[in-house]
């Protein structure tokens, strides 16, 4: 059984105006990641990948509502009563943000915030509490002789202040990581270094890792799988080599061809436009939601819904016209 | 979603209140049942009945006719005292959004400065050394109002210099002046009626505080501060002289505060708290 | 820290420097010649002039301020022209009768306001939300005067339970203090606690949608325990900047309340002294309440330091170094 199983997970944000239906942001998603193993799941600004992670954790924004099962451990955590929701987040399963800046309480310290996970899961002392705070503090790279627990995240950089919230994260030692573009707000030497940091605890403490990130580079680096997602559905999926190798949806080929060729790998580069914009959420076409963008878009394009593929191991694409393997 | 929001239901509650206060002061101009002002010391303190709706005073004044030249008067001086605010503070408040530097900085001083006395306390000085009367009470109230709408105009109107459309008025060559008159006015114009809905509600508190304490409106004139201050005299005898004033002051402010919320409301969905002057405005 | 409160320190003073000079200007230009107050428009010329001069009123004005401000500053104030005693000891009774009202009807305001305001934003659109919101719209719109008339209507008339007005003196015992205290209290209060209420609620469904919020209930809190133990201090930041500038409200409030209940407080006799044209009396108190004012802001940006470390540690808020 994988660790986490969503399926058919759709979310929607009722309608504008009271009588009108209600817009789907999250369309038919399914996704599984193995006990241990990594997935990537990359696409543009807004296609809703902080969506999905939110909706695992169960935390979607007020008004939301999610359909279909996100199941961890075979648990459906979508019926979950919200004491066992509390019981497994920061438990079972935890997230990383992409904001450093304004994921930390400012008027506590880091010490504080990392040991508050352990009291109420681990049952430990407030002392033992403190000790075990500076250990996964010290595991994370804030030594606490040089970056002291006291401190307050004003007084850290952001690299420090998102090593605080991924030590937030796995101070209780969950079984699957989220790390919704954890890099994005950093600078380039300091992606790098977060990237390395979160590879290292994954391989450690056999984490799994659910990776977020618009950024090809990133995903290579880190996930054995990855999935893309557009306008809210999963577009293809695959292992990242083959699919990164050869893409067959017009859209992941699209992502690729915009990459900057010099710096093939290393993360940091946005990714350049492929030509229009994503349509919002209640606004998007009845086929293909890509259609308008696409180069290979026909007549069947644009009134046929395309089939969303399996997940699995095997690649697959959720297209009309997949991109031909080259021979 | 962009589509302009309705007026919610306790706004309408709000302007259906505000609507029904100011006809009455209009219907007092022609017709209230009796005189106001003249005295039937026969039927002094009579409680409510056919001939006085609501009872007499201690005068045996007409309690329902006191209370209808009350609304004009309260309305009245809360009118002119927001308009001075209005008229003084919002030039300055543009001013020093067109212009910036020192002008900015003392007009945001002087507002400091004016915020650091307690409003009231200025205004019992004020009328006390002018002499009571309803002309010196609305200048006690209309100097509060000044500074706020000088901070709430600033306030609206710095964010928009940075707009487009303002800067492309620059470089045609409007002058800010101009610029401040046909751009930015009628951009923060909404902003300014909300604000000034909630400074009418304060003004017609503050009347009745002062005309309560005996500094505004002065005998024979009528207005509910005075009915209150007169009532306090007869309260173990006839306490309906002072609760009735006090309703129609509770009366009248609450549906102008549900009025400017609701239109707050539909101008910004994100605003909310119902304060009367926004200090961290600017 | 030190710089932030060397700063606090010196707009204080520059303020209370603003605020005398303007209470002297105001009182200097408006008419009203106190040798004349004193002696009646009946007396003579001659007269006037040596009470004049006793008084110091043929210095020039700059130096009457000077040294007016001068005496304040050591302590020494000037005799009131109708009672014949220096301000001081007017009073300093009375303030033993306002302080104690304006510090009870705050904390009455508080302990009301923060527990309606933070239940309100966590039952957001729900029915408790809407009646205190509704109970607070209700509560801006009542005068604290005629508030004070109906709790005496109810409570001394009917009830009988306590006095209606006046006050026993402390030496009457702190019990009989408090009772005559109580009313005008609450009436102080109850319209300031909406206000605060409907802060609280404001600034508590602010810090609900922050980053650092979810992050809590990421980590297991429930929606209370992340509430309680990382928005509400930070919530406490607007809240306290409210209170602050109700403090001179409720200053402001007692010129009226003791009027209703007829307590012997600094209030009543501010109100006095401008009836009664006693120039003194008014420019003294009214600079002294100016600076209590400006005392309490100073108090409530001290608190922000305590409740914001970016603030402690002299980082602007919100700053922050990438890398
Ligand atoms: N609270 C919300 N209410 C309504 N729509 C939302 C909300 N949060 C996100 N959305 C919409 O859902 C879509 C997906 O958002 P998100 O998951 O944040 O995208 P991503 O993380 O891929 O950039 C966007 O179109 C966004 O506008
Ligand atoms: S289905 Fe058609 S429009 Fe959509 S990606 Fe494939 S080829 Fe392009
Ligand atoms: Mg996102």
């Amino acid at each position: 059984m994988a660790l986490l199983d969503i399926r058919d997970l759709t979310v929607t944000r009722p309608g504008a105006a009271p009588g009108a239906p209600p817009a789907p942001l999250l369309d038919g998603v399914s996704l599984t990641l193995d006990r241990g193993g990594a997935l990537g799941l990359v696409g543009e600004s807004g296609c809703g990948k902080s969506l999905t992670a939110l909706a695992v954790m169960a935390l979607l924004p007020a008004g939301l509502r999610a359909g279909g099962s996100v199941l961890l451990d075979g648990e459906d955590l979508l019926t979950a009563s919200e004491r066992r929701l509390c019981a497994l987040r920061g438990r079972r399963m935890a997230m990383v943000f992409q904001e450093p800046m304004t994921a930390l309480n400012p008027v506590r310290t880091i010490g504080d915030q990392v040991a508050e996970g352990p009291r109420h899961h681990l049952g430990l002392s407030r002392r033992a509490a403190r000790e075990h705070a500076r250990a996964v503090l010290d595991r994370v790279g804030l030594d606490p002789a040089r970056v002291s627990p006291d401190s307050y995240p004003h007084a850290l950089s952001g690299g420090q202040r998102q090593r605080a919230v991924i030590a937030i994260a796995v101070a209780c030692g969950p079984a699957l990581l989220i790390a919704d573009e954890p890099t994005t707000a950093l600078d380039v030497a300091t992606q790098a270094r977060i990237l390395d940091l979160i590879l290292d605890l994954v391989t450690d403490e056999g984490l799994a890792l659910l990776m977020i990130s618009h950024d090809l580079g990133v995903v290579a680096e880190t996930a054995r799988d990855m999935a893309v997602m557009y306008a809210g559905r999963i577009v293809e999926t695959g292992p990242t080599a083959r699919v990164l190798a050869a893409p067959r949806h017009p859209y992941t080929a699209g992502l690729m061809a915009a990459r900057p060729q010099h710096d093939r790998g290393r993360p940091g580069q946005p990714l350049a436009a492929i030509p229009g914009v994503v349509p919002p959420p209640g606004a998007r076409p009845p086929g293909c939601a890509f259609a308008d963008r696409c180069a290979r878009a026909d007549a069947v394009c644009r009134t046929r819904p395309v089939l969303a593929g399996e997940p699995g191991g095997r690649h697959r694409a959720a297209c009309h016209h997949p991109v031909e393997p080259p021979a | 979603m962009a589509s302009p929001r309705r007026l919610s239901a306790a706004g309408w509650i709000g302007a259906a209140i505000a609507a029904v206060v100011i006809l009455t002061a209009l219907v007092s101009l022609v017709w209230t049942p009796h005189d106001p002002t003249v005295m039937d010391v026969a039927n002094k303190l009579s409680g409510p009945g056919a001939a006085h709706p609501l009872g007499t005073d201690h005068f045996g004044r007409d309690t329902l006719s006191q209370l209808m030249v009350g609304a004009r008067v309260s309305i009245a001086v809360s009118v002119v005292a927001v308009g001075l605010g209005v008229g003084l503070g919002v030039p300055l408040g543009l001013l020093a959004a067109a212009r910036r530097g020192w002008i900015d900085e003392a007009v945001m001083r002087f507002n400091d400065l004016a915020f650091a006395f307690p409003a009231l306390l200025t205004a019992v000085l004020i009328t006390a050394l002018l002499g009571p009367g309803a002309i010196n009470a609305i200048l006690a109230i209309g100097l509060f109002n000044i500074p706020v709408f000088a901070r709430v105009a600033r306030g609206a109107a710095l964010p928009l210099w940075k707009r487009p459309f303002i800067q492309a008025a620059r470089l045609a060559g409007r002058g800010r002046t101009r610029i401040s008159l046909d751009h930015i006015l009628p951009n923060i114009a909404g902003t300014l009626i909300v604000q000034a809905t909630i400074q009418f509600a304060l003004a017609i508190l503050a009347e009745a505080g002062l005309s309560y304490l005996g500094l505004g409106s002065q005998p024979p004139e009528v207005s509910w501060g005075r009915m209150l201050n007169e009532a306090q005299t007869f309260l173990f005898l006839e306490p309906r002289l002072a609760v009735l004033p006090g309703l129609a002051i509770v009366l009248t402010v609450l549906g102008l505060n549900l009025l400017g919320d609701g239109l707050r409301d539909r101008l910004d969905p994100r605003l909310e708290t119902g304060l009367e002057t926004r200090r961290e405005g600017g | 820290m030190a710089w932030f409160l060397v700063k606090r320190a010196l707009a204080l003073a520059l303020t209370l420097l603003a605020a005398s000079l303007l209470v002297f200007g105001v009182l200097e230009v408006l008419p009203g010649d106190p040798a004349l107050l004193i002696l009646g428009v009946n007396a003579r010329e001659d007269t006037l002039a040596a009470l004049r001069e006793s008084m110091g009123l043929d210095q020039p004005a700059l130096w009457r301020y000077l040294t007016w401000i001068g005496d304040l500053l050591r302590g020494r104030f000037a005799d009131s022209l109708t009672y014949d005693v220096p301000v001081s000891e007017l009073l300093l009774p009375r303030l033993a009768v306002s302080g104690p009202l304006a510090l009870l009807s705050l904390t009455l305001a508080v302990a009301l306001a923060l527990p309606l305001g933070v239940l309100a934003a966590a039952r957001r659109g729900r029915i408790t939300d809407t009646a205190i919101m509704g109970a607070s719209q209700i509560g801006i719109a009542v005068p604290n005067f005629w508030l004070g008339i109906l709790l005496v209507l109810l409570f001394a008339v009917s009830l009988r339970w306590l006095p209606a007005g006046g006050f026993p003196g402390w030496d009457a015992g702190l019990g009989a203090g408090l009772a005559a205290l109580l009313m005008p209290a609450v009436a102080l209060a109850l319209p300031q606690a909406a206000i605060l209420t409907r802060v609280t609620r404001s600034a508590v469904l602010e810090v609900l949608g922050e980053d650092y919020m979810r992050t809590a209930r990421a980590k297991g809190l429930s929606r209370g325990e992340a509430l309680w133990r990382h928005g509400l201090r930070n919530a406490m930041i607007p809240v306290v900047t409210i209170m602050g500038l109700q403090f001179s409200f409720l200053l402001a409030g007692t010129i009226i309340i003791e009027n209703v209940f007829n307590l012997p407080g600094v209030g009543r006799l501010v109100f006095q002294a401008i009836s009664q044209r006693d120039l003194v009396v008014v420019r003294d108190v009214v600079v002294l309440l100016a600076a209590t004012v400006g005392v309490v802001n100073f108090l409530v940006d001290l608190s922000y330091a305590l409740l914001d470390p970016r603030l402690r540690h002299g980082a602007g808020a919100g700053s922050g170094r990438h890398g």
